[in-house]
């Protein structure tokens, strides 16, 4: 009898401490809030991704603020190191690698989420990636379409920069995630398709070229652009998920309170129905996120 | 004559690291700065956020900041960190819910401001813009171009920020960083010069304020005693003492200690030494 996997991890999560913050303006969840929506949805542990970009923000999620968080409840929660380009120095001169590794000596298992909104291939961006390939730690970026749109690192519709960053860190595990990324998998795309949730079938797109060709570039399968690059059409979908197997990664970038585990509910009942198969499924789950950021 | 034991501090940051990465922080302790506010006399201070990503390690937060205000409320005031981006990332961006949430809980100011655009940049201007709604005092921090470590962005003879000052006349400027007080004088590099911008400046727009903390501002005023001297006098309703984590081995801060020694030997008058030590704070802040 098929079980589903109780035991996910979530790489994608953001948490606050309440106490200083007015929640009416203020989304995102308390540790408390976040770990009962895991139990809910069978996840184990998440990521704490810091947002330490000003561009788009209300208030400023450290990593201090996630670490604190994932010290205080260990058995639930990672944390993830927030670096901009313009740190350190704010120059090509930028030495983040003792940033990295102190982080990284207390725990941390992944840089991201990024979001600093400056073109992706932007020197300061090189400076600092090459740095996160050196310290061989995975980075998570959100993509924006344009400098100015909301918040991300800026690439256009084929994603030729994060191309770019693919060709020159062929060690760095490079994780997708948001609209503008996940808007490409399927053909039709344009700079307004790039902000949204993109409907109907789909011909393979620029993702299927693009995870064909490069083994660092990994899948953050979270929040609603996500989901919908799945669900939009299911058959594409699971064949995405099944000939990627080993590089998408369970996520849900639960931001506010009533988001629901619509990615948890729909792999799972996938799953169930038989429509993913078994090695897919528990790969998705956990077993990727455990590989990949040896946890 | 008695000194002032009670100066208030406008320009202080502190963070908390552990013992082995303490070479990372970008400030002491509140513990440590507590001890050493009793050696300068120094009754409390205002906690200046870094929330900007430029050149910094560590981000430190309004969060970080008003925590440690709470903490210790007869020691620290506390700042409210903004950056142009926040909120939307353009120039509609609406800061009003942070400003009246983080008054309502006791911000003195907001800053320090160290976002690296041009200080006329439509970002820059929407946000001031709400910070004069809101009768909140901003200390800003200088740079003299792009890509240089941090600071909002102005260059040789500061029109962006005379830009500025006219444009919001009602919101109170405070400048601070070597690359403001470098302008006192009007030849940088000389001993002795003229009187330089800030002169100008402060002579012209009665919203410009003196933040001295830091070795750029002491220097400001030793480099050419005479026309330092001159400075704050003729400005002695604005100029503002502070540390930005400044102190020496023994824990003394300079500017502190010229205060001190000035007053006493007669080269401050009562007045002057005890504005600039904390009237001039306690008005302008309203504390």
């Amino acid at each position: 009898m098929k079980e589903v996997c109780k035991n996910k991890i979530d790489i994608h999560a953001h948490s606050i401490i309440t106490d200083c913050l007015d929640r009416t303006f203020v989304g995102f969840h308390s540790p408390e809030e976040l770990m009962a929506k895991y139990d809910k949805y069978g996840i184990e542990k998440g990521f704490l991704l810091p947002l330490t970009s000003p561009e788009h923000r209300n208030f400023m999620m450290t990593t201090e603020m996630e670490r604190d968080i994932a010290e205080k409840y260990p058995e639930r929660f990672y944390f993830g190191i927030g670096l901009d380009p313009k740190m350190i120095k704010n120059n090509l001169e930028s030495d983040f690698t003792y940033l990295i590794e102190f982080y990284k000596s207390k725990g941390a298992k992944v840089v991201g989420e990024v979001t600093t909104n400056i073109n992706f291939d932007d020197p300061m961006y090189l400076n600092m990636l090459s740095q996160c390939e050196k310290c061989d730690i995975p980075v998570i970026i959100h993509i924006s379409p344009a400098v100015g749109y909301t918040y991300g690192v800026v690439d256009e519709v084929g994603l030729p920069r994060v191309e770019k960053i693919l060709q020159m860190f062929p060690k760095l595990k490079l994780f997708g995630h948001s609209q503008a990324f996940w808007a490409h998998m399927g053909t039709n795309v344009d700079a307004e398709i790039m902000k949204g949730y993109p409907e109907g079938k789909v011909e393979k797109g620029r993702l299927w070229e693009l995870f064909s060709k490069y083994e660092n570039l990994y899948g953050d399968l979270s929040a609603g652009s996500g989901f919908n690059a799945l669900a939009r059409d299911e058959e594409n979908g699971l064949l995405f998920l099944e000939t990627f197997k080993d590089r998408l990664c369970f996520a849900c970038d639960f931001c506010d309170l009533r988001d629901w585990g619509k990615l948890s509910e729909w792999i799972d009942r996938k799953y169930l129905n038989g429509e993913l198969s078994e090695e897919a499924y528990f790969k998705i789950c956990r077993e990727n996120a455990v590989r990949i950021f040896k946890l | 004559m008695e000194l002032c034991k009670n100066k208030i501090d406008v320009h202080i940051h502190t963070m908390d690291i552990e013992p082995k990465f303490k070479h990372l922080a970008e400030a002491p302790s509140a513990i440590d700065i507590i001890e050493k506010y009793k050696i300068n006399g120094i009754e409390k201070g205002i906690l200046q956020t870094l929330v900007s990503p430029e050149s910094r390690r560590f981000i430190i937060t309004t969060e970080n900041t008003r925590e440690i205000a709470e903490k210790y409320p007869e020691n620290f005031y506390f700042a409210i960190g903004l950056d142009p981006r926040m909120i939307n990332n353009n120039d509609k961006a609406d800061f009003s819910k942070l400003l009246e949430f983080y008054k309502s809980k006791g911000a003195v100011a907001v800053g320090e401001m160290t976002a690296n655009l041009y200080f006329d940049d439509p970002l820059y201007d929407n946000l001031l813009s709400q910070c004069a709604d809101f009768d909140l005092p901003v200390t800003i921090h200088i740079s003299p171009k792009v890509g240089l470590a941090y600071g909002i962005v102005d260059e040789a003879g500061l029109y962006r920020l005379e830009k500025m000052l006219k444009k919001y006349p009602k919101l109170k400027i405070i400048g601070h960083s070597w690359d403001f007080w470098n302008y006192i004088y009007k030849d940088r590099e000389v001993k002795k010069s003229e009187e330089g911008r800030l002169f100008e400046l402060f002579g012209k727009y009665d919203n410009l304020y003196a933040d001295f903390s830091a070795g750029s501002g002491f220097t400001a005023i030793r480099k050419d005693e005479i026309n330092g001297l001159k400075f704050i006098n003729t400005f002695k309703d604005r100029v503002m003492f502070g540390t930005d984590c400044l102190f020496d081995n023994e824990g003394f801060n300079p500017l502190a200690l010229w205060l001190d020694e000035n007053y006493l030997n007669g080269n401050l008058s009562k007045e002057l030494y005890f504005n600039f030590c904390r009237e001039n704070a306690v008005k302008i802040f309203k504390l």
